[in-house]
């Protein structure tokens, strides 16, 4: 696949800290890539400096193999979708979507090609009102329509989910999904949600303190983390004596059952309390030495109290290793 | 709405009341039945009624003040958005310093007006600073007529008026998403297209609100055509002021003052009703 955007040691520095610390990354066309970390760790930094927001303090920013760090937003074939979406609130959704294309000087063609793109994500009923008689979803889809028009080189978003309600943001997650591949443009994704980042992105970049942690596919960064940081950012871990395991792969044993598989590591342990979360039962248990895991066990599998003495146990390649 | 709450509200409203009625209605009404008194023959106004006063303005004569008057207003008003726009947003992202920076802007307020057009007066004269130092450095053998006429009544009134003006204009463009210029520039929006396209429309009401505060003032002045035009620029305030004083034409005056009111509140209308079709 041919690289479209690629960071090759950029750094920013303010004048009180170093937002980011030598970044290299590398996005192939068409890959939904996904930048998360803990608010502060210069992932909306990194953003900005490829949309053109942010001049990096050294390195470069290559734009379909030419270097655009030093050039203006508006020089540069790139769009972003906001957080607040920054809709123009004195333009009709059709003149938000029509106004990238005018200035790139397609005033006789931008009436269809906006109409078109409303088309895509359903708002074409909408085209005539204000931005603030939409509800949240489709201020979303606006935006989205007013930055895919122009068929950017890359579509940025900076926490493009973060503004809408919990229920609606499963569903908007999956849309924006199939938008991506639908139109096929390369999207970079800001957002400090793991779960959003992992079902969505194609790839996932992990950033801490300005650096990048580690870059792969969901289930490389979740099931073999690099660093304890990854591990910990993506999901739980527990630590049984010094080995990482996620609490899906942490499984419990009462003596009603049959005997343990072969080849298991396993310790005793001793339930502290157990909690009904719907589809799972999470156990908090404990074991000799004091420290204390989760475990998370099917409905089916028996009820765990208080006080009753188990065995924990986990299979060999299901710890997480660090290099 | 209960009886006991109807109370309260009159309780509550009733201060507002008072002040309306003592001291804008009541007043309106002495200036309006001034204005159809007939003139004394050694000043002072009686009996009867009397359209008289305001039969006068079709003279050219008052047509032209009134025009004038407007003129200067204007452009008054257009200088103080044009300058203060720049000031307003340097101020609105100057940061951590934006506080000091606004206690300088309000820093003539701390000063009488009178005094500040003195200084006007001081610095313009033929033997003032300003042509002292230019005739000192050889550029003019004669000192310039810089007080007495039009540009110097406007150049006073743009001082005045540009601090009402920066004010209203900064407090829209610090409340400015500023994503909306970043958006603009992301869509391919160079500088100028962004304040042209998204800046000022957005901070529409804002602008309204800086030239109404620079315009109506401006409208009726007549201290400073008075002090920095001398007599070669007689606005409505100046003709209004004078019939009150060394004409002793008071309902003439009642009327003038009135017309201008009519007219100011007519364009607030139109411009108010033009509000509500934007939202």
């Amino acid at each position: 696949m041919t690289e479209i955007l690629a960071l090759r040691g950029v750094s920013k520095v303010f004048p009180t800290h170093t937002a980011v610390d030598s970044v290299h990354l590398s996005v192939p066309a068409g890959e939904f890539h996904a930048l998360v970390g803990p608010s502060g760790c210069g992932k909306t930094t990194t953003l900005r400096m490829v949309a053109g927001f942010e001049t990096p303090t050294s390195g470069e920013v290559l734009l379909e193999g030419k270097n655009v760090a030093a050039l203006a937003p508006y020089e540069r074939n790139v769009s972003t979708v906001f957080q607040s979406y920054a809709l123009f609130p004195h333009l009709s959704v059709l003149e938000n979507v029509e106004f990238g294309l005018k200035r790139k000087g397609l005033n006789g063609k931008a009436r269809p090609l906006a109409q078109e793109a409303l088309r895509m994500v359903q708002l074409e009923e909408k085209a005539n009102r204000k931005p603030a008689q939409l509800s949240g979803g489709e201020k979303q889809r606006a935006a989205l329509a007013r930055s895919l028009v122009l068929s950017p080189a890359v579509l940025l978003l900076d926490e493009p989910l973060s503004a809408l309600d919990p229920n609606l943001r499963k569903q908007v997650r999956a849309e924006l999904k199939a938008l991506q591949k639908r139109v096929g443009i390369t999207f970079l994704m800001v957002t400090h949600d793991q779960e959003e980042a992992l079902t969505l992105a194609t790839r996932i970049t992990i950033m801490n303190k300005g650096r990048i942690e580690q870059t792969g596919t969901p289930d490389e960064v979740y099931l073999r983390p690099a660093t304890p940081f990854v591990a910990q950012f993506l999901g739980h871990v527990n630590w049984i004596g010094g080995v990482g395991l996620r609490p899906e792969a942490t499984h419990l044993w009462t003596e009603s059952y049959a005997a343990l598989p072969s080849g298991v590591a396993s310790r005793p342990a001793r339930v502290k309390q157990s909690l009904f979360l719907g589809n799972c039962i999470q156990v908090e248990a404990e074991l000799e030495s004091g420290e204390s895991f989760l475990a998370e066990v099917s409905r089916f599998n028996g009820t765990f109290r208080s006080g009753d003495g188990v065995r924990v146990w986990w299979r060999r390649e299901d710890e997480l290793r660090f290099p | 709405m209960n009886s006991a709450s109807r109370r309260l509200r009159l309780f509550f409203l009733a201060p507002a009341w008072v002040v309306t009625v003592l001291f804008f209605l009541v007043p309106m009404g002495i200036v309006g039945y001034y204005s159809i008194l007939t003139r004394g023959p050694y000043g002072g106004q009686a009996l009867p009624l009397t359209a008289e006063s305001y039969s006068r303005f079709v003279d050219p004569l008052y047509g032209e003040i009134l025009l004038r008057s407007f003129w200067i207003a204007g452009e008054t008003t257009l200088l103080s958005l044009v300058l203060g726009f720049p000031l307003a947003w340097f101020l609105a992202r100057s940061g951590p310093r934006r506080g000091l920076y606004l206690q300088l802007v309000m820093l003539p307020f701390w000063t009488s007006m009178l005094i500040r057009i003195y200084a006007w007066v001081f610095l313009l004269r033929e033997t003032g600073p300003i042509n002292a130092a230019l005739v000192a450095v050889g550029l003019i053998a004669q000192p310039l007529p810089l007080l007495y006429n039009h540009a110097a009544v406007l150049l006073g009134l743009v001082s005045i008026s540009l601090p009402l003006a920066v004010l209203p204009m900064y407090s829209t463009l610090e409340r400015l998403d500023y994503s909306l210029v970043e958006a603009a520039a992301d869509l391919g929006a160079r500088p100028w297209e962004t304040i042209w396209r998204v800046v000022l429309p957005v901070s529409a009401p804002g602008l309204r609100a800086a030239a109404f505060l620079t315009f109506i003032p401006s409208l009726g002045t007549f201290l400073v055509s008075d002090l920095l035009g001398g007599g070669s620029t007689i606005l409505i305030g100046n003709l209004v002021q004078n019939q009150f004083t060394t004409a002793r034409d008071w309902p003439f005056g009642a009327a003038a003052s009135l017309v201008l009111m009519a007219i100011v509140l007519g364009g607030l209308l139109v411009s108010l009703r033009r509000d509500e079709d934007l939202l």
